[in-house]
């Protein structure tokens, strides 16, 4: 019963009232008023459900069970409910929508028809008024989003097609009813007084939500109006919130603001400026876009729309424009700031012969005048650039006296370097080096030198290796084999047997090293002995052991201790003369030396003989043979004796009286020959004497 | 000769199965016990057969090898053959008798021949008398494997006749057979020089050494040179072994 209903309603209201009268307590957790707010929901809940039509069915549940029950049960038994009800209320909506019976035209009448199908809109709303107040600092969240979604339920049929069942955002709801509620209030309300929105959370600098909505409900009647018109002016200006054109039907529009048509928006009218010089934004113009766009995408996908833009609205002023700075386009240019020059270009001052056109206007220049006087700027600096002298980095081969001092130093220079650098050495690379000298040393593995001795072979020693046996071996072939067969055999024994050896002399070396350090510690050479070196007069390549590196006919000795100069103390500077060279000087004085030489050997010799007879005294010795024979060649050399020789002569010589005989002969002759000469007979008697032949 | 198997695997029977190698396939009478120790341990996949004896392996018949000899030899085989036929029968178990009429040494296998190679080398001993060789020379034919007996003519090498053919064979043999015994010596071979043929006696690098220096002996160099060069290859060919 309405009535009923009614009171029920009224002392919910009542309830409500008090109980959110002091907003400020429900920062703590106020569980009295908990319990409050969930029998008002049963309350609630249950006369809906009693009053629920026929033909569309909710949850199942016929009263809200709430004892006993958590918030979030709760909340479940009333999203059953709601979700059952959302198509039908959405079919509902769409009817509404399509029926031509009812208009959009005047939010009067819209007001009006919502009034006629809302059963407690009236109530709802101003349900809906009061629970708007209690903002999200509200503990009890979850309480709260259940009213408001038991609020929406009732008063969903009230819905257009904006905001078709969503429930998302409390204040979007919120400002849309408490809009509605003005509307009803206001009945005379017409154009003007829409310019004052109600500032909703959404609301920034671009986007104000009334207009939007506004804007929609203009659309929507003029789509009605002209539906007729098949063709498309693109020309025209589109509507916007706050285009005063639109409202030539029905003035709607609340423009403060400048209007624009289309075709002379700038870019600074959609983007935020360049962060060096903040331009002059015109707020509203940027709505303007903005709301466009919203009006597009609105129609298909709100939710999502309305999801974006809230989380996009949420950022602050600043936010904004620094996302608008980065959804500005820059051109890459030198300079991109908006000065305007004075001169646009030589060749362009001169064609016009003064500087007619560097007036800067007053606004900004067009972009393309813009992207002209950068382009022509770039121009003459590329121009004056190729004309002027180049930098030293472009000029060919530089050197030190042709650059500035240390300019080098500035520049980044790449090159090739052919050899290969030095290791750098780091710490890393002493500390692996030092790692392999420990294990080098804790492995003993030195890299000694070992001295390399050259192995003499001598042409001998291989000769004898192979001894060329000329005779027919006396073993036969297969006894050769055998010997050769235990050689090889044996040759492992022979081996092992030298590592004994082995060992021995090194423990002898080992005893020997240290017994040199006990005794070398003090040690005392040997007393220098003359050395006596036998040199032998060989060409000294055969005494050097290593080659020659050029072969020399040099002996060892010099030619002085080969043959000594004659004279050679006395006569230092003398040469030795040839034949030929000796003067009569040089001739006689040898032969005096030479003489003297001799009679000094012979003196000498005679004296060793004369000592000789005397020590062997009277022994009247038979001389010997060589002994004769040397006297008999003394006595004959002076010429003073002759031997006798066999010469025919014989029979004279055999007997003393032969001998006189011939001798008394001789001397008649001569004494004959010579009676005249008696001077001389008596020297030739002498001589004849010596001089006979015997 | 051991088969490599036995010292490879030495108890890992479980994981490895010995496979005989092809190296005890030889014909060796003293490696055939050790064969029969691997043999046993080997998986029942080889069916296992007991190893032929000389005779069975010849298939069961009876073989005969017949040397002939020349007129010029019979007399030194008569004086010698004792000594010919004792290693013969008693080391390689063959029957051997010479027919008097035909003038050939037979020589055949019998029941207690166990290697298979014996009779091979049987007639080889008897042909390397025949031609020339000592007994006790050609008995390491018997003893060792590898030796071999080579036979060429001094025509071979140069096309030579009458005197100069004399003087080559003169210049192989040497004073008193000097030249000769200094390759033999030199070279660990036999040389026969018999007319215009030479037969050589010894290993197969040996023989090459001989046989190149008789080659350049009767090619003209003088045996200074010759011997000069033997020298030098034998002493590489000692060193390198």
């Amino acid at each position: 019963m309405a009535s009923g209903d009614g009171s029920t309603l009224e002392s919910c209201l009542q309830l409500l009232n008090s109980d959110t009268a002091h907003p400020e307590l429900f920062l703590s957790v106020q569980d009295a008023l908990a319990t409050d707010f969930r029998s008002l929901t049963k309350t609630l809940y249950d006369l809906h459900k009693a009053h629920e039509p026929a033909d569309c069915k909710g949850s199942p549940l016929e009263q809200l069970v709430i004892e006993n029950f958590d918030e979030e049960q709760i909340w479940q038994e009333l999203e059953l409910q709601n979700d059952a009800l959302l198509t039908h209320f959405e079919e509902a909506v769409e009817q509404a929508v399509t029926d031509d019976t009812i208009t959009f035209f005047k939010d009067t009448e819209e007001e009006e028809e919502e009034e006629e199908d809302v059963d407690n809109g009236e109530i709802a709303n101003s349900l809906e008024e009061e629970s708007a107040e209690e903002d999200e600092d509200d503990d009890d969240d979850k309480d709260k989003e259940e009213e408001t979604k038991q609020r929406l339920k009732p008063s969903a049929g009230n819905e257009d097609d904006d905001f078709s069942g969503e429930d998302s955002d409390l204040d979007f709801d919120v400002d849309k009813f408490e809009e509605k509620n003005k509307q009803k209030q206001s009945t005379a309300k017409l154009s003007k007084s829409r310019s004052h929105r109600t500032p909703s959370e959404v609301d920034d600098r671009f986007f104000k939500l009334s207009e939007m909505e506004a804007f929609l409900d203009d659309m929507d009647k003029r789509e009605g109006n002209e539906s007729v018109e098949e063709d498309i002016d693109y020309f025209q200006n589109l509507p916007s919130d706050d285009d005063e054109e639109l409202t030539f039907d029905k003035p709607v529009a609340l423009t403060k603001q400048k209007k624009k048509s289309s075709r002379d928006m700038k870019y600074k009218d959609f983007f935020a400026p360049v962060d060096a010089k903040p331009v002059e934004m015109d707020p509203e113009s940027n709505d303007d876009y903005e709301g466009e766009e919203d009006d597009d995408n609105e129609l298909e996908e709100d939710e999502d729309d309305m999801n974006e833009e809230d989380f996009d609205m949420e950022e602050d002023d600043t936010g904004d424009g620094a996302r608008n700075a980065l959804r500005k386009v820059t051109f890459d240019l030198p300079d991109d700031d908006d000065d305007d020059d004075d001169s646009e270009g030589e060749d362009v001052e001169d064609i016009l012969g003064g500087k007619a056109k560097n007036v800067p206007k007053p606004e900004s220049k067009s972009s393309f005048e813009k992207r002209q006087e950068k382009m022509a700027k770039k121009i003459e600096e590329l121009e004056t650039a190729a004309l002027s002298e180049k930098p030293w980095q472009l000029t060919g081969e530089v050197s030190a006296q042709t650059r500035p001092e240390n300019s080098m130093l500035e520049e980044d220079i790449a090159f090739d370097q052919a050899s290969r650098m030095a290791p750098a050495i780091t710490e890393e690379t002493t500390l692996q080096l030092e790692e392999i000298i420990k294990q080098r040393i804790k492995d003993q593995v030195w890299d000694d030198v070992v001295r390399k001795e050259k192995p003499k072979e001598e042409v001998f020693e291989y000769k004898k290796r192979l001894t060329l046996d000329h005779e027919k071996s006396k073993l036969s072939l297969a006894e050769v084999y055998e010997q050769e067969y235990i050689k090889q055999t044996q040759e492992k024994k022979v081996e092992e047997e030298n590592p004994a050896h082995v060992e021995i002399q090194k423990l002898m070396d080992t005893l020997f090293l240290k017994l040199d350090a006990l005794s070398n510690f003090h040690f005392t050479p040997k007393p220098h002995v003359p050395e006596v070196k036998v040199v032998s007069n060989l060409p000294s390549i055969t005494m050097e052991e290593v080659a020659p590196v050029n072969a020399s006919d040099a002996t060892l000795l010099a030619p002085e201790e080969i043959k000594e100069r004659p004279c050679f103390e006395k006569n230092k500077a003398g040469d030795v003369l040839g034949a030929t060279e000796k003067t009569t000087t040089d001739k006689k004085r040898e032969r005096r030396k030479k003489k003297k030489l001799k009679r000094l050997k012979i003196q000498e010799r005679e004296k060793r003989q004369k000592v000789k007879e005397a020590m062997k005294g009277g022994d009247e010795k038979k001389k010997s043979k060589a002994e004769v024979e040397q006297t008999l060649k003394k006595l004959t050399k002076g010429g003073k004796a002759k031997i006798l020789t066999n010469d025919g002569m014989d029979k004279a010589l055999r007997s003393s009286q032969a001998f006189f005989s011939q001798l008394q002969d001789q001397v008649k002759s001569q004494i004959k020959g010579s009676k005249n000469q008696t001077a001389k007979k008596k020297k030739q008697k002498e001589i004849s004497v010596s001089k006979l032949k015997l | 000769m051991e088969p490599l198997s036995d010292t490879d695997c030495a108890g890992s029977t479980d994981t490895f199965q010995e496979v005989k190698s092809k190296r005890s396939q030889k014909r060796k009478r003293a490696a055939a016990d050790a064969e029969m120790q691997p043999e046993e341990t080997v998986a029942a996949k080889r069916p296992q057969f007991p190893a032929l004896s000389g005779d069975q392996l010849a298939g069961g018949e009876v073989e005969m090898r017949r040397v002939p000899v020349p007129a010029h030899r019979y007399s030194p085989l008569k004086e010698n053959w004792m000594k010919i036929f004792t290693p013969i029968v008693e080391h390689l178990q063959l029957q051997v008798r010479f027919n008097l009429k035909t003038r050939n040494v037979e020589i055949k296998t019998c029941r207690e021949t166990s290697d298979i190679g014996a009779l091979t080398r049987a007639a080889d001993f008897v042909k390397a008398f025949v031609l020339g060789f000592q007994v006790e020379d050609a008995l390491a034919l018997i003893r060792l494997d590898e030796l071999f007996l080579e036979t060429f003519d001094i025509t071979d090498v140069k096309p030579l006749k009458g005197d100069h053919l004399s003087r080559a064979i003169g210049r192989i043999a040497g004073k008193g057979g000097k030249t000769k015994f200094t390759i033999e010596n030199v070279t660990k071979t036999r040389i026969v020089l018999a007319d215009t043929k030479v037969h050589i006696l010894g290993s197969f690098q040996n023989i090459k050494m001989a046989r190149t220096a008789i080659c350049n002996l009767i090619l003209g160099s003088p045996p200074s040179k010759v011997y000069g060069n033997i020298r030098a290859v034998a002493s590489r060919a000692a060193e390198r072994f």
